[in-house]
């Protein structure tokens, strides 16, 4: 890791060490570190700047609750946050798609209308990272990118991007894997 | 070494694409498996960095002062503690005015949201053409919310004849409801000073429910749908909280 880029992180490790102690301009800070890169993320998951601003509200809500179970041994800061804001993220999107299930099977069932029913009824270096980010990504072949996109931005499970793709799910088990794999190697090389 | 199998698996974690018991099962065996683990940890760190792949944009300056706000709201409750420090102790002191350069303009994105905007206009507009395009226009289509909670996973869908005042109502990943109790769907409607019954839901153990139902009155006006947890069999009037709200 570059020394910029270890700098940055032990300043973002310092801010969430501050809003654990419930120091809220650390958080107002760390906020305005992360919150531009984690908002279009969301918006791209969810299509809805609306409901994006609602993620990220319940999102930094948990970070500033939970911000003494970071652990840095196991990630940066920055990876501690995008893992939180798109599991709030996917928990959106999965009650979005079981609504869209519901609706279009009460639509359904509308059409064949029975009569009556029992019941009634952050920027240069980020700017850098963004850049890097796109030099790896562009190292890993389309379906295989195609398929990391659909899980990570599109919050489809394995089976959900097997299922839109109409590929077997073992194959897309591996270009996620192969993937992933690839791009993890790529952001050391570009590194 | 991990097979690839696992491999599969630990993406599969870190996706958050694995069901409940499936997360348990696995994050037993992190607990025990230290090469795993790393990898897991790995793998995190790469996704995450997806991330950054996305353009930048501002949110509303509004949203940051509603953060605070209700942060502050917690700031009694707020657990203090520290998080755990990589290897080296974390800064002693921290460098705010590099933190301060990392304030980003508007006017520098201002162009991104813009496009942004537009595209999610675009979005609304196809979206609209649609449902114009549905042989079903006519039908009202309402979506519930949860009011709590324990219904926020909930999903309640109405459909709606207001000319035939005939409707359907779906319920999905909504609990039972407890012994003595019956879930009961409303429609509020100006013309009345109380919501007009539309019967029971009864809702099965696999959290569904599918039923079709005429109210007890005419409804003129369906401005909103609601359904409150009410004694068994249902009451002429709503008492119980109500659940699922929406239009």
């Amino acid at each position: 890791m570059n020394s910029a880029k270890e700098a940055d992180r032990q300043i973002d490790v310092e801010l969430l060490v501050r809003t654990a102690e419930g120091n809220e301009a650390a958080f107002a800070t760390l906020y305005d570190r992360f919150a531009p890169g984690l908002f279009f993320m969301i918006v791209r998951m969810t299509h809805d700047e609306a409901e994006a601003e609602d993620v990220l509200q319940e999102g930094f809500a948990h970070i500033w609750r939970r911000a003494a179970s970071y652990d840095a041994t196991r990630s940066s800061p920055y990876s501690w946050a995008v893992m939180i804001l798109r599991s709030k993220a996917i928990d959106r999107l999965r009650v979005r798609h079981r609504l869209q299930r519901t609706v279009e099977s009460a639509t359904v069932e509308f059409a064949h209308f029975p009569e009556a029913d029992d019941a009634s009824s952050r920027t240069a270096e980020r700017h850098d990272e963004a850049t890097h980010v796109k030099a790896a990504l562009a190292q890993i072949p389309d379906d295989q990118r195609q398929a990391v996109e659909l899980a990570f931005f599109g919050g489809l499970t394995h089976e959900q991007i097997a299922e839109k793709l109409v590929t077997p799910l073992g194959t897309i088990k591996a270009r996620i894997r192969r993937g992933l794999l690839k791009l993890r190697d790529a952001l050391k090389e570009v590194a | 070494m991990i097979d690839e199998a696992k491999q599969d698996l630990a993406v599969e974690y870190v996706l958050g694409s694995l069901d409940a018991r499936a997360t348990g099962a696995f994050e037993a065996e992190l607990q025990a498996d230290a090469e795993l683990r790393a990898f897991v940890d790995e793998l995190r760190e790469t996704t995450a960095v997806l991330a950054h792949a996305a353009p930048r944009v501002l949110p509303p300056p509004a949203l940051r002062e509603s953060i605070l706000a209700r942060i502050r709201g917690e700031a009694k409750s707020a657990p203090v503690g520290k998080p755990q420090p990589a290897g080296a102790s974390p800064l002693g002191f921290l460098p705010w005015a590099i933190a301060a350069g990392f304030a980003i303009t508007a006017a520098a994105f201002w162009f991104e949201r813009t496009q942004l905007q537009t595209e999610l206009k675009a979005t609304r507009e196809e979206a609209l053409t649609l449902r114009t395009r549905d042989a079903l226009a006519q039908v009202r289509i309402a979506t519930l919310t949860a009011q709590n909670e324990t219904y926020a996973k909930g999903t309640a869908v109405v459909i709606w004849d207001a000319a035939q005042q005939r409707g359907v109502v779906r319920l999905s990943n909504v609990p039972r409801a407890a012994t003595g109790k019956d879930y009961q769907l409303w429609i509020l409607d100006p013309k009345y000073p109380q919501p007009v019954s539309a019967g029971i839901v009864p809702v099965g153990d696999d959290g569904l429910a599918r039923v079709s139902f005429t109210p007890e009155h005419t409804v003129r006006s369906a401005d909103k749908f609601a359904i409150s947890i009410e004694q068994q069999g249902g009451a002429p009037a709503p008492a119980g909280p109500i659940i699922l709200i929406g239009n």
